[in-house]
């Protein structure tokens, strides 16, 4: 439950986790603009960080700040999302206003030449591609270094990038369509890459000592719409400053911009390719136990070996690593073991620890061991092991490997034949934790706060797949301002409310469900889960999934009936109730991508799609991007556009060095809003049952001898 | 330009609310808060099984081994939890656990980067004959949870005499040197022989990260 209350508002703990490790040597010598990518001052370079290289940014100058994520999708294409505030700025075809404009921005980079001996490397690059917005822009640049501490930059750019001594563009050429840019609109892309006026920009970066990076641009950048507006004044097309890297991983910069302005840099990087604790500190495994050649020829003494004495010793190890024994099924030759891994990230770590301590305490006669993982209850795969393979395999070099190849994964068993087993601390648990959230709200009508207190959760295991769960709540402090009445709008509010759930929600119930998982038929998966299904609606919800244990795909539906709950969130609900649901189809590419697509209506009562990609590394770390459009993003009256961002999850046993499930995640770039919403509910089927098909398993098998 | 707002505020959280993040907590859960879990580590599903417990009182020099690990801060008994298919695992109280084969290390847990696994047939045979060349496979986990493997070229030379305290006594031993390298790393192994032939003591390569282990009998 620590981990719903975590995840509510973790948007910046984000921060608190990359700070924790540092990035390695390689990564020195890039350093990063104030627009969080790598390059000079403002200009980008041609560079490209390690694969999978993390980097949070924040640039400032008094009359600008850029928050900017970037990373290395592919060991050549970059992508960066970026939130951005402008002091008295709006767009042309905007009304006028004065205050913060929040700019939304998403960059790609893609390198065409890596750099060789003679050859410099050449990148091509798109700035707030997606719609015209602030810092719309495209760039060709080729960055070469010479010796070991200088590197020299040029570049042409278009957009924002053509406008310092532009000239007439040379792609005209090609095509007269690119000569003119067209003009700012709103409109998500309306062809105006690499059109209108080109300008050359470049610059120099030397690094002075092992720590400290000096650097000086041309700038082609000429803010012609911030100058305008009286919000910027270039006296120089020279930039200069300097970067400090106190130790690897963190950049400090000071900027010198414009001919006049100030400007501060920060930048912290991580990697998931870089484990600060490598593979943690999990403590040693029980060894497999080798059998007497000859051992068990007689079969199973079962007066010397009682079934009741070996079930005990094996449930008492078994709890002892965090796992749970659910049910056994022993006889002379084989044993199946159904159980739940409460304690390690990989499933592959569990098959290990269980296959090992079943080595310890099954007559010798046992030769085949059966496991099958339990998610919620149900058996997600069976995975067969040959015990003499179990002996000779353990710490043999290749025995990580040869052990999958013998092991056979495969559809779970029946229940026919197995005899559950009590959970040895009892059906009961709970848990008391602080929690804390940030709320956002609506931005007219309340004020950005943190808000936390204390939860007490519980659940009890009425059987292993049929769960009465539920959380208590105690606010103890709350720092946004009151908040008003909202005016009403033209989509139901469903979450733009939230700051009223803040409010008057002090002593709350979040979540109080009955949840049923079942497996109505091999490789078919269902889930029902029927109560107050999260703060702010309350109803029932049914699921199914379709999910082949070996399959990289899974197709599934979810449909719910659901109803707005009332702000104080205890039982009272408000009179909003929709029917909403998706059909979704999973995919889980073999390149460490993985793609799901949801199609349907979403709470608001708005039909759409959302589509999420994300990298997916073996670690278990995920970095994705997502994108939601309904029936409303467009629509005359409320026009939201397209919902974008991005999302990261870490596994905590990354950066704690200790084995543990838990994760901690964020999502960036979606404001509150009312169209594209989806119930935020505990326990969809397929990230609860992925973890035990071969998928997965085969790519974390590297810990099963862990 | 309520969007707008909120999102302002985004960015405003995203820089501000630290200390969210180590929210520990108490419950009965099987999944202990962050706090417990970096508190004493030890194994306890071997704990739990009553018929390998150690008979407690004096350690036995057939029962145990003495293992340090500088860059760890480990000092300490391990004691001998399986002897068998011509394996020996020893356990160490903090909750590690070294695998030798004959005398050999062929895996550790519990250190971190631990290794994995190791093929060491040709580093017996050369360690029977006190001299000679071996091929040497480690394996480990890398940061993606893969196996990664290095192979290392050794050379065997006995390296004149050294008496080495075990405590109890003092033992006059030759010593057998293993210098192995790879193109990326060197490390020189070293077997403590007594006057029977047996190997009483030595230093092992773990890992890049860990550097050595070193053992001694009782």
């Amino acid at each position: 439950m620590a981990q719903r209350a975590i995840g509510a508002g973790a948007a910046i703990s984000l921060i608190a986790v990359l700070a924790s490790g540092g990035a390695q040597a390689q990564d020195r010598g890039i350093t990063y603009t104030l627009y969080g990518t790598p390059g000079l001052l403002e200009m980008p370079t041609a560079l490209v960080p390690p694969d999978g290289e993390f980097a949070a940014t924040l640039g400032a100058t008094t009359t600008m700040q850029r928050t900017t994520m970037t990373f290395q999708i592919t060991p050549r294409l970059m992508g960066s999302f970026r939130l951005s505030t402008t002091q008295d700025f709006y767009l042309p075809y905007e009304d006028p206003q004065e205050g913060l404009y929040v700019d939304r921005s998403v960059d790609l980079r893609y390198q065409i030449l890596e750099e060789g001996p003679l050859l410099p490397s050449v990148s091509v690059g798109l700035q707030d591609f997606i719609a015209s917005g602030q810092f719309g822009a495209e760039y060709i640049v080729a960055s070469k270094a010479l010796g070991d501490a200088f590197r020299v930059t040029a570049g042409l750019g278009w957009g924002r990038f053509g406008s310092g001594n532009g000239f007439d563009n040379p792609l005209g050429l090609l095509s007269s369509e690119f000569e003119t840019r067209p003009d700012d609109t709103d409109a998500i892309y309306d062809g105006q890459w690499f059109t209108g006026d080109a300008a050359f920009f470049g610059g120099v970066e030397w690094a002075a000592t092992d720590t400290l990076t000096l650097k000086a641009e041309y700038s082609s950048d000429a803010f012609e719409r911030e100058t305008a507006l009286g919000i910027i004044t270039i006296d120089s097309p020279i930039n200069a400053g300097v970067t400090w890297e106190p130790k690897p991983g963190y950049q400090i910069a000071a900027n010198y911009l414009y001919g006049n302005t100030f400007g501060l840099t920060g930048t912290i990087l991580f990697n998931p390719n870089n484990r600060p604790f490598d593979g943690g500190f999990d403590p040693a495994p029980v060894p497999v136990a080798q059998r007497d050649a000859g051992a068990g020829a007689g079969g199973w003494d079962r007066a010397a070996d009682p079934e009741a004495a070996i079930i005990a010793a094996t449930s008492r190890a078994l709890a002892a690593e965090g796992i749970e024994l659910n049910a056994i099924q022993l006889n002379a030759g084989a044993a199946r073991i159904q159980f739940t891994n409460n304690r390690y990230r990989s499933e592959a770590q569990a098959l290990g620890r269980v296959a090992r301590i079943m080595t310890r305490t099954l007559p010798a006669s046992v030769e085949t061991i059966i496991l099958e993982p339990l998610a919620r209850g149900i058996p997600t795969s069976a995975v067969t092991f040959n015990r003499s393979d179990l002996e000779a395999l353990e710490t043999v070099s290749g025995g990580s490997d040869a052990i999958l190849e013998r092991a056979m994964i495969a559809e779970a068993g029946s229940s026919a034949g197995l005899t559950p087993v009590a959970a040895p601390g009892g059906p009961l648990t709970w848990g008391i934790a602080p929690y804390g959230a940030v709320q956002f709200g609506d931005g007219e009508n309340s004020s950005f706060g943190i808000n936390g207190g204390i939860e007490a959760s519980a659940a009890y295991e009425i059987r292993p797949n049929l769960v009465l769960s539920g959380a208590l709540r105690q606010q103890l402090f709350n720092t946004a301002d009151a908040t008003t009445e909202l005016p009403s709008d033209d989509l139901q509010r469903v979450r733009t409310n939230s700051a009223f759930y803040v409010q008057e929600g002090t002593t709350t119930i979040p979540t109080l469900t009955l949840s049923h998982y079942g497996r109505p038929l091999p490789e078919l998966y269902s889930r029902v889960t029927a109560g107050l299904l999260e703060p702010m609606f309350g109803g029932v919800s049914t699921e199914l999934l379709f999910k082949p244990v070996d399959s990289d795909w899974a197709v599934g539906g979810e449909v719910a009936y659901v109803r707005q709950r009332e702000f104080d969130q205890l039982f009272e609900f408000q009179d909003y109730e929709v029917i909403t649901g998706h059909g979704s189809v999973y995919y889980d590419f073999d390149n460490g991508f993985h793609g799901q697509l949801d199609v349907g209506r979403y709470l608001a009562g708005d039909w759409g799609a959302t589509l999420a990609v994300d990298r997916e590394f073996e670690n278990g770390w995920r970095v994705g991007a997502f994108a939601t459009v309904t029936d409303v993003s467009f629509d005359g009256e409320i026009d939201s556009g397209v919902d974008y961002g991005i999302r990261v999850e870490i596994p905590i046993d990354f950066v704690v060095g200790q084995p543990t499930q838990r994760t901690l995640g964020t999502t960036l770039g979606a404001p509150e809003r009312d169209d594209g919403q989806r119930l935020d509910l505990d326990g969809r089927l397929y990230e609860e049952i992925r973890d035990g098909h071969y998928t997965n398993l085969s790519e974390g098998w590297g810990r099963f001898w862990r | 330009m309520g969007t707008v707002l909120a999102m302002t505020r985004m960015i405003r959280s995203f820089w501000v609310v630290l200390g969210l993040f180590a929210l520990a907590g108490c419950g009965n859960q099987t999944e202990p808060g962050l706090a417990s879990q970096l508190g004493g580590r030890f194994i306890p599903a071997l704990a739990v099984e009553a018929e390998s417990a150690v008979e407690p009182g004096a350690p036995s020099p057939e029962t145990a081994m003495l293992f340090q690990v500088s860059g760890l801060g480990i000092v300490g008994l391990g004691q001998l939890v399986e002897a068998s298919g011509g394996r020996r695992t020893y356990l160490g109280e903090t909750g590690y656990s070294v695998t030798f084969e004959g005398d050999v290390m062929v895996a550790t847990r519990g250190f971190g980067k631990d290794l994995m696994a190791a093929d060491v047939s040709q580093v017996r045979a050369a360690i029977a004959q006190r001299s000679g060349t071996a091929r040497r496979v480690h394996e480990y986990l890398d940061a993606r949870d893969q196996i990664s493997r290095q192979v290392y070229e050794c050379t065997f030379e006995l390296k004149g005499t050294e008496e080495v305290d075990l405590g109890l006594r003092q033992v006059e031993t030759r010593i057998l040197s293993e210098t192995c390298q790879n193109p990326r790393i060197v490390f020189e192994n070293v077997y403590y022989i007594d006057s029977n032939g047996t190997v009483i003591a030595s230093r092992q390569f773990v890992s890049d990260v860990i550097a050595y282990l070193r053992n001694n009998r009782l």
